[in-house]
């Protein structure tokens, strides 16, 4: 019980923070986090700057608030990417006949099976770098595991008592099982969106650092980690903070995640 | 047995054409000409077109990728349209280093986990427990290129321990361990953290199942109990979950290889990608996913053989 | 089952295992980098005093990308020649100060059309596989070199050769279809390397055969390329190295990181932020001089609003030089306001203010008081072209031209920019050669990669004659007025110049910076 609580509070308190720090980028007028100033290049953290500045001179911890925009968003758009298109190919795979369940599962698993990086990689490569194309990339990768969890889902239900029952009554399978389905299935999909929110964030972070995802000058955590990688010499600060943002977020998100799945378990008394 | 083992057959070969198909159709969806990336900037038109054409690049897809796998079921991979040399001869070259890095890495998320992970079953709810949960969540969160990079700055730039990057060659195997050290533990790392929370978790079900009390009141030795039949017992999650840490282990050298100029499978794949070669791109893909497809086949062969219950169900 | 319970030990003494063979590797790897003579770790002097260093044996280089084959005929790659130059001798080569100077060719004299060329050749020159250099050598490698069947990708410059006689074997003639100016030097670059006749072309790609100072050793794609000295090569005591290992590592951050721990003894072709990087590290020298590589910001000249000279003008007075030098190349790179390095005998400079009030003003006078929108393609290849598409970008916003950066893969760079001209405004790097006309002819409107889409047929007729002309004072003037068109049309923004850098550690001496963008191995000294 009493871990459960940590890890919801603590995932909870994280999530919260960097929602802050991301709401307050946004708030900062635009040029805030692109602004130059080269004679100021370079500074170690101290007053004025933090954290210090980069090779242009931009403050870092601005860049690092912006850089949280970034990052929640692809992560955001690519896990509803995941809900939108997942629950109901998983629906169908569960419900239909054998067949258009082998085919999409097979499909699913293939999916799963190949490391994501390389399927976004991919993805990325053919649409072009940039925000919405990252998001879009990491959104089909989401897909398989809402799939696979909604179809274990209504395959479960499709067995239990009541739902043989209500087919008997004349009620068509389908209408059963959406009407059983969502309340059931709620709890485990808000735990797989969290779980996908990190590992969403890896990913893009991954992709920024190979020089795919945002693009500049909008900062992005894992552009921010490649461009520290040439000043590690003089400047070893600037390599530090990015990685602690994304490590922090994606902690965050997994707590989170962990701590809604104690809860539910022990709601159904599992 | 033997259905099962061919059903699961039959559907990994089926997704390995799948994601060769989609690799092909994914490059020639790409704007960019591998014949002007190998000539240069500067170079003629003429020869340009000359190349484009000796190399094939006119033909319609559907016929190119009945060519390539037509050639690839003979063995034949194909050339490099950048290095010049036959793709079959450069995977092989590469896939020793990825496969030695990978296996260093997974060696180290054992050596990690496995202490780590049963100290924390046993004495559950202590201290240990809350460590190791720590540091399991904290290392599942942390990049692992991100580590790759702080490694490479604390052991190799600040201190000069171990070499900054770049690969020896396979002559002395005491520079070859020392070369792929830190890129190995910023891999292993990551999966070190997710393993040991695998392990806690089934390790303690399995202590908690009836025969490992069972044993006990019949008398048999504590530790004798834990290693024999709650490892067991425990393997069967995080074997499963083994099968997909390869597929990971595979997306991460790709990156960790990048920070230390490693000339591995990982590396040669971002490089096909960014120079339009084709062929490369081709026995990379279908590399990395056999792989991956007969560490998961393996994984569900051995999880039938071990749970007699999954041979039946098909 | 005992089995079990020993598992844990035996994991701990794989560990340890593994852990002593990485030591064992790290000391090893150190030793064996000290026999090879570099000085490994910033150690004292104390540590080598122990026992007499035994005299260098191999240099150390790192090189950012693999070599595309080792046949210059073949590939325009800038990583394949800067290496093959070791590999192949050419007719006549240059000096630090670009002078022309001797090479296979000890004399050569024109005709007074300048349509014949005759070469003597120089005696006692073999190839690596021994046999001896002759006329027919050199006749063989401009026959293939031509051969559209080859497919050389640079054989347009020297397509004016219609024919070559071989009177004799020490004597070469070569027959022009016109005289042109740029040939002599053009015979310099490591495109026009003489190469064996009777030797199957298609073994040359991985098994070179030259008579330069070294031989291709081995060639592992992704790891390394080795050198070893040419035992027959003409020079007596060169190469001073024997065996060169030049390690492929296209990272600069993990190449600076090779460089301090000494795993790699000389670091060529570094950028600005590399070098500033490296300023004031004990143990390591930085030399540096002025290359001939222009950037520029191209303009599609065909594309509103580029069409109008005004808005053109007002690009280049809106960007402010000398902060691009600070931000991109921290100081490494000299402003111009033109298309030829200041080191170049036909530069002449031109005027290239920063004057943002100005920029305004045009842009106000060609219908645009409130700026406009465009796109800025940046090859994402080059980080440095980034760096400047960023300052620019921040400056060009102040004149009200908002610009959104692109970042283009180089594969896509080169089909859509470059060869399909579909860009509006982008960032690149020409490398100049030996003779004006290398770039300036990039700006002719018959020029098959004239990217800029510029058409201006004064332009082309005073091109036409500079190549034509047989005197180089006239040629001077002809260029001068060139490039004041340049300078007032704006075809592009010509931004600055950049600076060769090297960093060598301090037991390496002999470095030549050649205004060639290759690295000359043969004079490099080791202690």
């Amino acid at each position: 019980m009493k871990r459960a609580t940590v890890s919801l509070w603590a995932g909870g308190a994280i999530v919260a923070v960097i929602l802050f720090g991301a709401a307050y980028g946004l708030s900062l007028p635009s040029a805030a986090s692109i602004a130059m100033n080269i004679p100021h290049r370079l500074l170690p953290p101290g007053p004025g700057h933090p954290l210090g500045t980069d090779q242009f001179g931009r403050d870092q911890l601005t860049r690092l608030l912006v850089g949280a925009e970034a990052s929640l968003m692809v992560a955001m758009v690519a896990t509803a990417i995941g809900l939108l298109f997942g629950v109901p190919l998983g629906a169908v795979a569960g419900v239909g006949g054998r067949w258009r369940d082998e085919v999409l599962m097979r499909l699913a698993d293939g999916m799963y099976a190949f490391p994501a990086l390389l399927l976004a990689l991919m993805v990325v490569a053919v649409l072009g770098p940039g925000l919405f194309h990252t998001a879009l990339a990491l959104g089909i990768v989401s897909v398989p595991p809402f799939a696979r969890l909604t179809r274990a889902r209504v395959l479960e239900l499709k067995a239990l008592d009541y739902v043989e029952a209500a087919r008997a009554a004349g009620e068509s399978e389908s209408g059963v099982l959406w009407r059983h389905l969502l309340p059931g299935a709620l709890g485990p999909l808000l735990v797989q969106a969290s779980a996908n929110m990190g590992g969403a964030i890896l990913v893009e972070a991954a992709l920024s650092y190979l020089g795919l995802g945002v693009q500049p000058p909008l900062p992005s955590w894992g552009r921010m980690l490649n461009e520290a990688q040439a000043f590690f010499l003089t400047s070893p600060w600037l390599a530090l903070y990015p990685g602690i943002a994304i490590t922090a977020a994606v902690l965050g998100f997994n707590l989170l995640g962990d701590g809604l799945s104690d809860l539910l378990d022990r709601r159904v008394g599992g | 047995m033997a259905r099962f083992a061919a059903t699961r057959a039959l559907s990994a070969a089926l997704t390995l054409l799948v994601m060769t198909a989609v690799a092909f159709v994914v490059l020639q969806v790409l704007p960019g000409d591998p014949a002007i990336l190998v000539l240069g900037m500067d170079a003629d038109p003429t020869a340009v077109a000359h190349l484009r054409a000796t190399l094939g690049l006119n033909q319609p897809v559907p016929v190119r990728y009945g060519l390539w796998l037509w050639n690839a079921l003979h063995g034949n991979l194909g050339t490099s349209l950048q290095f010049g040399q036959p793709v079959a001869a450069l995977l092989l070259q590469r896939l020793p280093l990825t496969l030695l890095l990978t296996a260093m890495a997974a060696f180290i998320a054992l050596v990690i986990a496995l202490p780590l992970g049963m100290a924390a079953a046993v004495r559950r709810g202590g201290l240990v427990d809350l460590l190791g949960v720590a540091v399991a969540q904290v290392g599942a969160a942390v990049p692992s290129f991100w580590l790759a990079i702080i490694l490479l700055l604390a052991f190799a730039v600040r201190r000069h321990w171990l070499p900054a990057g770049g690969f020896p060659g396979w002559t002395q195997p005491g520079a070859v361990i020392s070369a792929l050290l830190l890129p190995a533990l910023a891999l292993g790392a990551a999966r070190a953290a997710i393993l040991t929370r695998l392990l806690r978790q089934s390790v303690s079900e399995a202590l908690r199942q009836d025969f490992v009390r069972t044993a006990r009141a019949k008398g048999v030795s504590p530790q004798r109990t834990l290693w024999r039949h709650a490892l067991r017992a425990a393997a069967i999650a995080p074997l499963t979950v083994f099968g997909l840490q390869v597929g990971e282990l595979l997306a991460g050298s790709i990156v960790v290889e990048n920070v230390f100029s490693l000339p591995g499978l990982g590396r040669l794949v971002l490089y096909a990608i960014s120079m339009r070669d084709l062929p490369t791109l081709e026995g990379c893909v279908l590399l990395i996913a056999t792989l991956v497809m007969t560490a998961n086949f393996a994984v569900d062969l051995l999880y039938a053989v071990i749970d007699p219950r999954i041979r039946s169900a098909g | 089952m005992a089995g079990w319970r020993s598992f844990p030990a035996a994991v701990a003494l794989a560990s340890t295992a593994m852990l002593t063979l990485a030591a064992c590797g790290a000391t090893a790897g150190g030793t064996a980098a000290s026999a090879s003579g570099s000085s490994a770790a910033p150690a004292s002097a104390s540590a080598s005093a122990s026992a007499p260093a035994a005299s260098p044996q191999t240099l150390r280089m790192a090189i950012p990308g693999d070599p595309v084959g080792f046949d210059p005929y073949l590939t325009a790659d800038a990583n394949t020649v800067a290496l093959t130059w070791n590999l192949y001798d050419q007719l006549v080569t240059v000096d630090t100060k670009g002078n022309l100077q001797p090479d296979l060719a000890t004399a050569w004299t024109a005709s007074a059309d300048g349509k014949t060329l005759t070469f003597k050749l120089r005696s006692g020159v073999s190839f690596a596989d021994g046999h001896a250099l002759t006329s027919a050598d050199v006749k063989a490698s401009f026959q293939r070199m031509l051969d559209p069947a080859t497919k050389d990708p640079d054989a347009s410059d020297y397509k004016v050769i219609t024919s070559i006689d071989t009177p004799d074997p020490s004597t070469v003639v070569m027959n022009l279809s016109s005289y042109d100016a740029a040939l002599l030097s053009d015979l310099a670059l490591p495109f026009a390397a003489i190469e064996p006749a009777g030797v199957d072309p298609a073994t040359l790609k991985n098994k070179p055969d030259g008579t330069g100072p070294y031989m291709l050793k081995s060639w592992t794609p992704g790891q390394d390329v080795v050198l070893e000295a040419n035992p027959h090569y003409w020079q007596p005591g060169l190469p001073n190295i024997p065996t060169v290992d030049m390690k492929i590592v296209p990272d600069p951050a993990t190449q600076i990181a090779d460089l301090l721990a000494g795993s790699v003894d000389i670091l060529p072709g570094l950028s600005g932020q590399q070098a500033s990087q490296l300023k004031g590290q004990s143990g390591i020298q930085l030399e540096q001089a002025p290359s001939g590589n222009i950037q520029i910001m191209a303009i599609n000249n065909a594309r509103a609003p580029f069409t109008d000279v005004r808005v053109r003008q007002a690009l280049s007075l809106g960007v402010d030089r000398s902060a691009v030098v600070q931000g991109a190349w921290f100081g490494y790179a000299t402003p111009v306001g033109t298309f030829l390095p200041p080191n170049s005998p036909y530069y002449a400079e031109q005027p290239a203010p920063y004057d943002p009030a100005k920029a305004k003003q045009l842009l106000a006078q060609a219908g645009l008081p409130n700026g406009f929108s465009s796109t800025l393609d940046l090859p994402s290849l080059y980080p440095v072209h980034i760096q400047t598409g960023q300052v620019i970008a921040s400056q060009l916003a102040q004149i009200g031209v908002k610009l959104k950066l692109n970042q283009v893969e180089w594969a896509t760079w080169l089909s859509q920019d470059y060869g399909k001209r579909q860009y509006d405004l982008t960032i690149i790097s020409h490398t100049g050669r030996l003779d004006p006309d290398t770039l300036l002819v990039r700006f002719t409107s018959t020029y098959p990669y004239n990217y800029e889409n510029y058409k201006n047929t004064t332009y082309d007729g005073l091109i036409a004659q500079g190549r034509t002309s047989q005197d180089p004072a006239q040629r001077k003037q002809i260029y001068a007025q060139a490039q004041s068109i340049l300078a007032n049309d704006v075809p592009a923004v010509f931004l600055d110049v950049s600076d060769n850098v090297v960093a060598i550690r301090q037991n390496v001496s002999g470095w030549q910076w050649l205004p060639l963008a290759v690295d000359q191995l043969a004079q490099v000294k080791m202690q």
